[in-house]
């Protein structure tokens, strides 16, 4: 319980909410669900507020509140402070977290089994050169017949060390400089930043022994946003955080964003949202090891072009008009300050270049933790799933790439049963002989939901087994035992609610099934349409690259079943993880992979899906599991076979 | 054979220069494999290049043009199907004149082909061709036909002579008009030369695929190009299945004898025969047609037909942006609001005259898309709505002060009430099929 003392009124309260970090100030008596209304959450409830539908069930941290009780929700979680945001009042100043929207969690680059066993001969260079330098100097004493000026003196020990002619130094450094020189007798860590050939003082210091430079990689997504702290000196990761972009509050897509960016003020109010966001993450990830704002120097950005420009605060809806031209592809270095960005003021942010409107610089990052760009022999494609699906195909010679919608699914949005790879979902799932269902949770406690990988597993064996034909619907006399049914429709029960964590039944329905299926539907056939335009069969690819949020693993088998990705040697599909973060990271790191980027875009042939007709046709042959036509899936059909 | 954009690339020099206009080499490539670029527009192409892809540009199916200016243009056509993509040159109508008629009749019947003046959907719609056959054995009548109609009509001639003497003569009153020979017999070496001085079309005629092959290959290697063919057919189903067998055999074997565009006369018992054979052969792959005569009704029907399988599927037909009037609403009556998608209009339309009320159905300019497609472009949002109903004056014309718009894009109703002061918006159902139980069950007026 803690009581500040900024409140608006006297007898208002303030409530936060958790993992978004908002805060406001509400009048006593307030229901929770009005209060996550007026902080203009976008919760989800069935009944609209009577109590009955348990989804706006949420867990009070600190602070007290009164609350009904409801069969919706178990004694068990109201014993440990859950309670239905639409039933309880508040009389207190509270936190509370907000379970719809899990505590993302990412794992490490590291744990990337592919980046692990390929550091090799990904394209991307894995070494330590980032663009920030420091160098410890002892300047010699000035005196009578060595007067240069401070600067000089920097300047010419600097020269010296890395053999260039010419040092270029920020005015903010220039106002403490002669402080900082003569604190420790001529002992200074001098700061530079490299850009276009030049290097910059961006910094000088009393020379301490203790004085680190490091650098952020950050992933800017459309519904989450992921961070690293990096030291620079030797490259290693010392933390991770993740948390939902604050922007989902302001529409949950691309489009609405932009739509939202016409109101006044919007997009000043989406670009600090997201700043705020990234401030949030960097507080985080500073604490544990404690580490300085000021000494992070860097920080290498990537996410789709919508997301920059939010980022940078630059007019985005010509990016959704024809001909679609955003602002810009490859933005300069931009200064920290200008975007209120809390690191060194002085520290220089760097964004992964777009290809064009509906292929950003998430893309072009993640190219860099494949071995595409390095390789001119074979042909590899890259899919990057997330809620927009981007394909590049090609090699060291040409690359051609396009966008489709996919839709938010395989992130666990949009479906009821679905949930991000977090704590609580399912990430595998299988049905046994007698129609049992068996399955792993993410920390193996009582399941939540499921997550993107779960989520195939299921569709896969769903349809292997017979539970649901080729349209995705449920086949009553095979499933007759879990089948339910409510005002939206029929579904499957997966888990009866004494087993699940929520104590709610674990439903998938055939809208859910339905919205996998379109979103699967979406990513084949921009695949097959690419590779149309190209001239290129499928299985002309040698290697397949498949990056996304599913979870730690994915079945690459049952993907293939669903029609998901196309029925391929299975030897050829690598799962690369979040290789937006991965691509930024290894930007942050070396100067040779951001040059290797910006070039790699200006080379991309980006194809406009929106203008092809044929897209429709190919959309609608591919709502089948595994697609209309089976000849495409060899490997299934021999499984219906046999 | 056609190259794909890759096979074509890797002939390019990868520069990625942009000379061409084009960003990337690989870019261009596509370009040039859609037919949408020549390879000319590169300044670097090597001559290995030009010499491949000079070859695996010919189209699989020739261009012939026949009369004019402004000819007649048949063939070139790369799909089996409209849907593929779509059909370039819609197939050529010819009236027969038969030179036993008298003079007046002759007449009367090319005046009644010229002043045949139909309108649809904004393309005036005429005959294409006369086709001039000699059925008697009087020489001058078929000469003196060939003046009437080159004096009385621009349209393109096509000679159906096997007198080749008349022929001959005929050619050369036809010198600057790009006629076409039809030939009924086998080809011979004089009606070779007789379409090369003239620079006229040949029709070639055979009863079988291995005849009409070595025809087209024997006139293809004395020089001609411009052939059309024409293969006998015992009846209506053979015909379709020889024209799918030869249309097929130009476009996915590239087989060249038979990359031309295909002829059909017209033979028939009466005129409801006629008409099922001429849709038949209008739909599938015949360039041109030949009808015995001059009939008002029968040309209407295929004209309509004709303009609907040439019509580009790729293309949204699109509606008048404008108010439309649903029933007999008063300015009281309700106003819907939806795209100028034709589809979206009919459906629309349709589903609230179903409801049986009255109403004021706005359709906004959405550059023909549908409401979905629209809203994601930018181009049906609260900002172009309303300013769409403030061209059109609309809150002079009615009353109510209520606006329904698709369910499917609910999220614009905020902004619309921002840009429409004094308006409530009603978001409506998502489907067009529940309008009528949309209306029962919500107050709209």
């Amino acid at each position: 319980m803690h009581r500040t003392s900024s409140q608006d009124k006297k007898d208002n309260f303030e409530i936060e909410f958790f993992p978004f970090e908002i805060k406001i100030s509400v009048a006593p008596g307030t229901s929770i669900l009005n209060a996550i209304k007026n902080a203009q959450i976008p919760l989800k409830t069935t009944c609209g507020g009577k109590g009955t539908c348990g989804e706006c069930v949420v867990q009070v941290l600190s602070g007290k509140y009164k609350s009904k009780k409801s069969a919706a929700l178990a004694e068990r979680l109201a014993d440990k402070g859950y309670a239905l945001a639409c039933l309880t009042e508040i009389i207190d100043n509270c936190t509370v977290q907000l379970p719809q929207f899990h505590q993302l969690s990412i794992s490490n680059v590291f744990d990337s089994q592919f980046f692990d066993d390929h550091k090799k001969d990904i394209s991307g260079i894995y070494e330590v050169k980032p663009l920030v330098k420091k160098i410890d100097l002892q300047l010699p004493s000035p005196s009578l017949d060595d007067n240069y000026s401070d600067l000089k003196r920097i300047q010419r020990e600097l020269q010296r060390n890395l053999g260039v002619d010419f040092i270029h130094c920020e005015y903010s450094v220039l106002k403490r400089m002669a402080y900082e020189v003569r604190k420790n007798t001529g002992k200074i860590s001098v700061i530079l930043f490299k850009s276009a050939g030049t290097w910059t003082i961006i910094d000088v210091e009393p020379k301490t022994g203790k004085k680190n430079t490091y650098g952020l990689a950050c992933d800017i997504g459309t519904t989450s946003v992921a961070v690293h702290l990096v030291d620079l000196s030797n490259g290693k990761i010392l933390n991770t955080a993740s948390n939902y972009n604050q922007q989902i509050k302001c529409g949950e897509d691309i489009i609405s964003r932009i739509n939202y960016t016409q109101r006044p003020g919007g997009l000043q109010e989406l670009h600090t949202l997201i700043i705020m966001t990234i401030n949030n993450l960097v507080k985080k990830v500073t604490e544990s090891p404690q580490v300085s704002l000021s000494d992070i120097y860097y920080a290498s950005v990537s996410g789709n072009t919508t997301m920059i420009h939010l980022f940078l605060n630059l007019e985005p809806r010509h990016i959704r008009e024809e001909p679609y031209v955003p602002t810009l592809n490859q933005a300069p270095f931009i200064l920290s300050r200008d975007l209120g960005l809390k690191i060194n003021n002085e520290g220089r942010i760097h964004c992964a270049p777009s290809v064009g409107s509906y292929v950003g610089g998430d893309i072009t990052a993640g190219l860099l933790c494949t071995p595409i760009l390095s390789d001119s022999e074979r042909i590899s494609l890259f899919i990057d799933i997330g809620t927009n699906g981007e394909l590049v195909v090609g090699n060291r010679d040409w690359l051609m790439t396009c966008a489709c919608s996919a839709g938010p699914a395989f992130e666990g949005s949009g479906i009821k049963c679905g949930m991000p790879a977090t704590e609580g979902a399912i990430e595998q799932i299988k049905i046994k002989e007698e129609g049992n269902l068996e399955y792993r949770v993410i920390n193996g406690y009582r399941p939540k939901g499921l997550c993107g990988s779960g989520l195939i597993d299921l569709l896969a064996e769903l349809f292997v087994h017979g539970y649901i034909d080729r349209q995705g619907k449920l086949i009553l006399e095979k499933a007759k035992g879990r089948i339910v049914e409510d005002e939206t429709g029929l579904g499957f029960l997966l888990e009866q609610s004494q087993n699940c964590f929520w104590e709610r039944d674990l439903i998938i329905t055939e809208n859910d099934i339905a919205n996998l299926i379109r979103t699967k539907g979406a990513v084949f056939s921009a695949c097959s349409l690419l590779l149309k335009n190209i001239g290129l069969a499928f299985d002309k690819i040698d290697a397949l690259y498949i990056g996304g949020s599913f979870g730690q693993n994915l079945n690459i088998e049952n993907a293939v079943r669903i029609g998901l990705l196309p029925d391929l040697e299975r030897s050829k599909f690598h799962y690369l993880g979040n290789s937006s973060l991965l691509g930024a990271y290894l930007i942050l790191l070396s100067d040779k992979n951001r040059t290797l980027v910006n070039e790699t875009s200006e080379k991309m042939t980006y194809i406009e899906l929106n203008t092809e007709p044929s897209y429709m046709s190919e959309f609608t042959g591919a709502l089948f599991l595994p697609h209309t036509d089976m000849e495409l899936f060899p490997s299934v059909k021999q499984l219906f076979a046999s | 054979m056609a190259l794909s954009g890759l096979d074509i690339f890797k002939l390019l020099p990868k520069t990625n220069c942009g000379d061409c206009g084009v960003p990337t080499c690989m870019a261009f490539a596509l370009k040039l494999a859609q037919k949408k670029a020549e390879l000319s527009e590169c300044p670097h192409a090597s001559e290995k290049a030009k010499a491949t892809l000079g070859a695996a540009s010919e189209p699989p199916i020739r261009l012939v043009k026949i009369g004019g200016p402004p000819s007649l243009e048949i063939g070139n056509e790369t799909v089996m199907f409209r849907h593929e993509k779509t059909f370039f040159h819609p197939t050529g109508i010819a009236i027969q004149l038969l030179c036993s008629k008298e003079e007046k009749k002759l007449l009367k019947e090319i005046e009644n082909v010229e002043s045949y003046k139909a309108e649809r959907v904004g393309e005036e719609l005429n005959a294409d061709l006369f086709f001039i056959s000699q059925d008697s054995a009087d020489r001058d009548s078929f000469l003196k036909t060939v003046n009437i109609t080159k004096q009385n009509s621009t349209k393109g001639i096509i000679l159906d002579c096997s007198d080749t003497e008349n022929l001959k003569i005929s050619l050369e009153v036809l010198k600057d008009d790009r006629p076409a020979i039809f030939l009924r017999e086998k080809l011979t070496d004089e009606y070779v030369k007789l379409a090369k001085t003239s620079d006229s079309s040949l029709i070639i005629t055979a009863d079988s695929f291995e005849d009409l092959q070595s025809q087209s290959e024997y006139a293809k290697s004395s020089g001609l190009n411009n052939i059309i063919l024409n293969m006998n057919s015992q009846n209506l189903g053979y015909q379709l299945q020889n024209s799918t067998i030869l249309r097929r055999s130009a476009l996915k074997k590239y087989f060249k004898p038979f990359g031309f565009p295909l002829f059909t006369f017209i033979q028939a018992e009466d005129s409801y025969d006629l008409l099922a054979k001429a849709s038949l052969n209008l739909c599938k792959y015949s360039s041109i047609i030949v009808l015995p005569k001059y009939d008002k009704a029968m040309l209407y029907a295929l004209f309509t037909l004709r303009q609907n399988i040439y019509t580009d599927p790729q293309k949204p037909i699109q509606v008048d942006p404008k108010v439309y009037q649903i029933g007999e609403p008063t300015p009281d009556s309700p106003v819907f609001v939806t795209t100028n998608f034709s589809l979206t209009y009919f459906m629309v339309s349709g589903e609230i005259e179903n409801s049986g009320i009255s109403a004021h159905l706005i359709i906004a300019d959405a550059e023909g898309q549908s409401v979905l497609t629209a809203w994601a472009a930018g181009k049906f949002t609260g900002e172009t709505i309303a300013k769409f109903i403030k061209e059109i004056n609309l809150e002079q014309n009615v009353r109510t002060r209520k606006i329904v718009i698709p369910g499917l894009v609910a999220q614009i109703s905020g902004d619309l009430e921002e840009k429409l002061p004094g308006w409530e918006v009603i978001v409506g159902c998502q489907e067009a099929s529940d309008i009528p139980a949309f209306i029962k069950s919500v107050r709209i007026t």
